[in-house]
């Protein structure tokens, strides 16, 4: 396998200064409500205080004729298309079973109507001011009421389309095989099976939700939206509110994060219908408590593993039962359930028969979205768990289970074909695989053989260490797509358009990287602008862990075409041929030492011989989904007194091909592992016999603070992915699954006990530990 | 709303005398309030610069905090960690740095929620309030100013003047506890702290209290005489064990189950008397 030494890279592999990052920390004015909005209509809209009624009447005369309101938009004067809100390739592959304003109410927190005022204090007024009549259903608040016979159906609507079974509330069901379980079971020696249970959990993302909706001179509809996926949403809101694509032009400025919750249709539809409707600015910013309630969640899941290992330690057969719950709309519910198999059954491919089946249902609870880790983080918990177990019954290391099992360089597993984005997949053979090394890497650190089984004791304070494994993808195989564009400049700096979506990743630095390493000069020479519908090239945005992968070798091939434009001026002004050129130092160099300088080679393509711009675009739409790898190691205290759990020490050792950055890779992988300690130990959201959120606040949602989160190691260690850009894949999602398998292997080694159900709050240990 | 910054207790006496009048020293209880609308004050009482209700001094008879003094100012003061080094411990376990930052001692009383922090060393210290009104003054011990969650013995009129600690023993061993989801910027599930003194095995006196377990905080006197004057050994501390779990009554709430704030309640009870009689501390 070709290493790094194949290249030696000037500015990839550096951890250079973020380019955005002076602006953000100088407190430029780069988000969307930075600019000035004090002309802008206040959106405020009210929200279902139930979880299932239908609006059996809504008088709003009271609230229109209120001074200082501009409108108040309901199912009545609103589009009826019904559309997913999910932004996601076209045809989405969510089900159709959405409305601006519908009929009917669907969770605590669903749309009702909206009221866009001169203030926010008068929005308020007005929302109080309209009167609604609901006639109150039975609603279903848990994945059992929701498959019980004769539930009630949360989407009745005749005009929904993409629903797997309405009447019985399955948005979408997944059944795949490889050879066959039953006959894999039979001939194992030894069967693991276990069931885990995830909550609903909340991306929190320090920006909330947030739009402003203006006319340009030539009445064109703009939206300067927080988004993930910018083009998703000008097609999205073509369909929903019935106007052209060329009439909307969506802008991403700087994003406070996403980390999936973004990667939707939430407000921009209601923010362009106000100003389409009173030719006035609007401005659409969703409340911390509104977040909760109302964005979009993580699907909360019930997953079932059954292992079948031989006395080789080989696992023979696995079979993952997954069952979703997608709250009151059908956002990602086909795809979030299989990714949780596609994601992490390739991982074991040395079983030959495997089996994984499922279905997304609906409740009325709040939505299910995308979330960082996307299905794989829930399928990790019960699947390493289960590894954790049958290791111990063989009485194998787990680590040396891991490498007994895991897929290697050179391999492929079935799945990969037989299960995609919700449909079939893409074969492939894995290119790139340093988990032997991950593992290595993290047992030394993390002092695995001191501290294994030891129990040490302090008081009522016991110790243990536990690991697991991981994989993830890069990008959609034969889905996504992202495109950038490259433009010469005559001092010999490039603009450099992408569609891709940086939401703070960092990823307008690693494509400009990107470029630069091309192009042969310093990363200041990149002028990189992301995301105006109007300026950049399609991209289908940030998610799927897709930017790096996709979108920086689509960066990569028009720096290569734009490089081949620069040689061919250059080749008549040194008399060679462009074989012989190179591109280094901000010049074209020639043999024996002649070159020209990239500004003197732009002037002459702009203003003297054969005038032409310098610019090309490129696309790429990857034929393969090279998986990343982490091994994770934690080291943790459990207090048998309290329940309390802490973690003392988290190591995560990663192969994410070639880092083009190795400080933002980093931190990526830090942030993910802080966001999932979050997600194993406290965040959960909470609610009530009617399906209120009890917890919708930070006070009562407890994201980790700084001194929750232990001293985190991360590694990354040499790899190189012959498919990627510069040898790389990706990073972003992968590290959000660790921390819930290995925390909870952790705890078995130190107390002997298996969580089941996250978070992993104090009270819940007790409970495993059968003390209350 | 009107707001006025008093200067002076005279000013804060007639300032309280008008209608509608509310408090506010840090905000940090109040400012939280008023946003969520739960309160809606017509007028607010500044008292953050009254320097007559801001000191911390040590004098013969004990310790006077100021009711406005800063949790920042008390921690700061070499008294009171050297003197009442638990009221230390506990403050330390306040919010956060901002928060210490701007809340008082007065408003953490006043605001009388059964998890706040401070009460847990104010009621192991047996300290008193001093309650001041319009040309009225009255002290009270403060287990008799908790009346409930949000309830207090503050009549119309009258403001927390200053909190009152005893000269303490010099031979008290402390302990705190403080169970949340995270650690910090956390309201408690439950805390326990206490003081013990010891001569050899034997509990010369103690005091025990608890947050979070019933409607204000407690004092677990059950606790307290079941193991004074006795040997602390194991089936002393099963005793007091089984005596907590009693003498709580504890609520399912967001947080948590009432049966597992009774069950931890009554392990850190245990744990207490156990670290004393072992002088080990626990730490992960
Ligand atoms: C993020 C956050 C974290 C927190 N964490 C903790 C924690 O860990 N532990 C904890 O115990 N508390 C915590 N609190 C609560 C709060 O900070 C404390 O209760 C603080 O001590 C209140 O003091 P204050 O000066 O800010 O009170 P204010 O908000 O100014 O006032 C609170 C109440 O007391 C009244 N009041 C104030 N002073 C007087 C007086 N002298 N006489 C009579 N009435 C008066 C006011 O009218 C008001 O009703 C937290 C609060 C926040 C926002």
């Amino acid at each position: 396998m070709k290493k790094r030494e194949s290249r030696a890279f000037v500015v990839v592999g550096k951890s250079e200064a973020k380019v955005d990052g002076r602006g953000l920390v100088t407190g430029r004015p780069m988000f969307v409500a930075d600019v000035d909005v004090s002309d802008a209509l206040v959106i405020k809209m009210l929200w279902s205080p139930y979880a299932h009624a239908r609006i059996a009447s809504i008088d709003t005369a009271d609230a229109e004729r209120m001074p200082g309101v501009a409108c108040v938009l309901t199912h009545k004067n609103t589009p009826a298309t019904r559309h997913t809100t999910a932004g996601q390739g076209f045809p989405e592959p969510s089900p159709y079973d959405a409305r601006m304003f519908d009929t009917k109410v669907r969770f605590v927190g669903d749309r009702v109507a909206a009221v866009a005022a001169e203030t926010e204090e008068v929005a308020e007024r007005a929302l109080a001011a309209i009167r609604v009549e609901y006639e109150e259903l039975p609603a279903v608040l848990s994945i059992d009421e929701a498959r019980r016979p004769g539930a009630p159906i949360v989407h009745d609507e005749s005009d929904a389309t993409g629903i797997y079974d309405p009447s019985k509330n399955v948005v979408a069901d997944v059944d795949i095989d490889v050879g066959d379980v039953a006959v894999g079971f039979g001939e194992s020696d030894l069967i693991v099976e276990t069931t885990c249970e995830t909550q609903y959990a909340q991306h929190t993302p320090i920006e909330t939700h947030v739009v402003l909706a203006s006319l340009d001179a030539d009445d064109r509809l703009v939206l300067r939206t927080s988004t993930q996926v910018p083009f998703h949403v000008r097609r999205i809101v073509a369909q929903t509110l019935g106007i052209p694509v060329h009439r909307i032009r969506v802008v991403k400025p700087r994003i406070g994060g996403g980390f999936g919750v973004k990667q939707e249709v939430l407000l921009e539809d209601v923010a362009g219908w106000v100003t389409l409707q009173t030719r006035r600015p609007a401005l659409f910013t969703l409340s911390r408590r509104e977040e909760f309630t109302s964005s979009r969640t993580r699907h909360p899941m019930r997953v079932r593993v059954k292992v079948g290992v031989k006395k080789t330690g080989l696992v023979h057969a696995i079979e993952m039962e997954a069952v979703s719950n997608t709250g009151a709309y059908g956002a990602h519910g086909l795809t979030v359930l299989a990714n949780t198999g596609s994601k992490t059954l390739p991982l074991y491919n040395k079983a030959e028969n495997a089996h994984f089946f499922g279905q997304a249902v609906y409740t009325n609870l709040p939505v299910g979205g995308a979330y960082r880790g996307y299905g794989a983080t829930q399928g990790y918990f019960a699947l390493e768990t289960a590894m954790d177990e049958a290791a111990e019954r063989l009485g194998l290391d787990p680590i040396e289970f891991r490498l007994r099992n895991a897929i290697r360089t050179g391999e492929g597993s079935p799945i990969f074909a037989k299960l995609g984005e919700g449909r079939e997949g893409v074969s492939q053979t894995v290119k790139s695989c340093e988990l032997e090394r991950c593992l290595e890497v993290g047992a030394e650190r993390i002092g695995w053989t001191s501290a294994r089984s030891k129990k040490e004791r302090r008081g009522s304070w016991v110790h243990g260490v536990g690991m697991s494994i991981m994989m993830q993808g890069s990008g959609i195989p034969e889905i996504d797509m992202g495109a950038a564009t490259i433009k010469m400049n005559e001092d010999g700096s490039f603009n450099l358009l992408v569609g891709a979506t940086d939401l703070g990743t960092g990823s307008d630095t690693i494509l400009a990287q990107i470029a630069a390493e091309v192009l042969g000069v310093p990363l200041a020479k990149i002028l990189v602008t992301s995301s105006d519908t109007d300026v950049t090239p399609f991209d289908v945005g940030a998610y799927a862990s897709s930017t790096t992968y996709v979108s920086g070798m689509a960066v990569q091939r028009a720096a290569e075409k734009v490089r081949e434009q620069i040689l061919g001026v250059a080749a008549p002004m040194l008399g060679v041929s462009t074989e012989r050129l190179a591109l280094r130092s901000e010049s074209v160099i020639g043999e024996a030492g002649a070159s020209v300088s990239l500004s003197r080679v732009c002037q002459r393509a702009m203003y003297e011989t054969d005038q032409f711009q310098i610019a090309a675009t490129a696309s790429c739409v990857p034929s393969e989904s090279p998986p990343p790898f982490l091994a994770n190691f934690a080291r943790v205290a459990v207090d048998t007194d309290t329940g309390v759990i802490k973690v003392l020490h988290y190591v995560a050792v990663v192969d994410c091909g070639v880092a083009i950055n190795p400080r933002l890779a980093e931190g990526q992988v830090e942030g993910a592992i802080v966001n999932g300690i979050g997600y194993a130990l406290s965040e959960e959201m909470q609610f009530s016999s009617r399906g209120r959120v009890r917890n919708p606040t930070l006070f009562d949602y407890k994201i980790p603070g700084a001194l929750d989160i232990p001293r985190i190691d991360v590694v990354l260690v040499d790899s190189y992915e012959p498919t990627g850009p510069m040898g790389a894949k990706s990073v972003g999602e992968i590290g959000i699954n660790g921390p819930i398998p290995t925390i909870a292997n952790a705890i078995y080694d130190a107390v002997g006990v298996r969580l089941r159900q996250t978070p992993f709050t104090p009270e819940r240990v007790l409970e495993a530990l059968q003390r209350v | 709303m009107d707001y006025v910054r008093v200067g002076s207790l005279a000013e804060l006496g007639n300032a309280l005398g008008r209608d509608g009048a509310t408090l506010i020293a840090g905000g940090t209880d109040l400012m939280v309030k008023m946003r969520a609308g739960s309160v809606r004050p017509r007028l607010l009482v500044d008292i953050s610069r009254v320097d007559e209700l801001r000191e911390v001094s040590m004098h013969p008879s004990g310790l006077t905090i100021g009711s406005a003094a800063l949790v920042a100012e008390v921690l700061a003061s070499p008294t009171v960690s050297t003197n009442y080094p638990l009221l230390a411990t506990v403050l330390r376990s306040l919010g956060s740095t901002q928060i210490r930052n701007r809340a008082t001692l007065g408003g953490n009383l006043a605001n009388a929620s059964p998890a706040a922090d401070s009460p847990l060393a104010l009621l192991a210290y047996d300290a008193r309030v001093t309650l001041a009104g319009a040309g009225t003054e009255r002290t009270l011990p403060l287990h008799e100013f908790f009346l409930g969650p949000g309830r207090t013995a503050l009549r119309r009129g009258e403001y927390i003047r200053s909190i009152d600690l005893p000269t303490p023993r010099t031979d008290w061993d402390v302990f705190f506890h403080k169970v949340g989801r995270r650690r910090a910027l956390t309201i408690a599930i439950t805390s326990v702290a206490g003081l013990i003194a010891l001569r050899g095995r034997a509990v010369v006196d103690v005091r025990v209290t608890a947050g979070s377990v019933a409607p204000t905080p407690i004092r677990l006197r059950a606790v307290e005489d079941l193991v004074r004057r006795r040997e602390l050994d194991g089936e002393q501390i099963a005793a007091a064990h089984a005596t907590a779990l009693r003498e709580v009554s504890p609520i399912d709430d967001v947080r948590a189950t009432a049966l597992y704030r009774r069950t931890v309640t009554a392990d850190l009870v245990a744990r207490f008397l156990h670290e004393a009689s072992e002088s080990t501390p626990t730490s992960p």
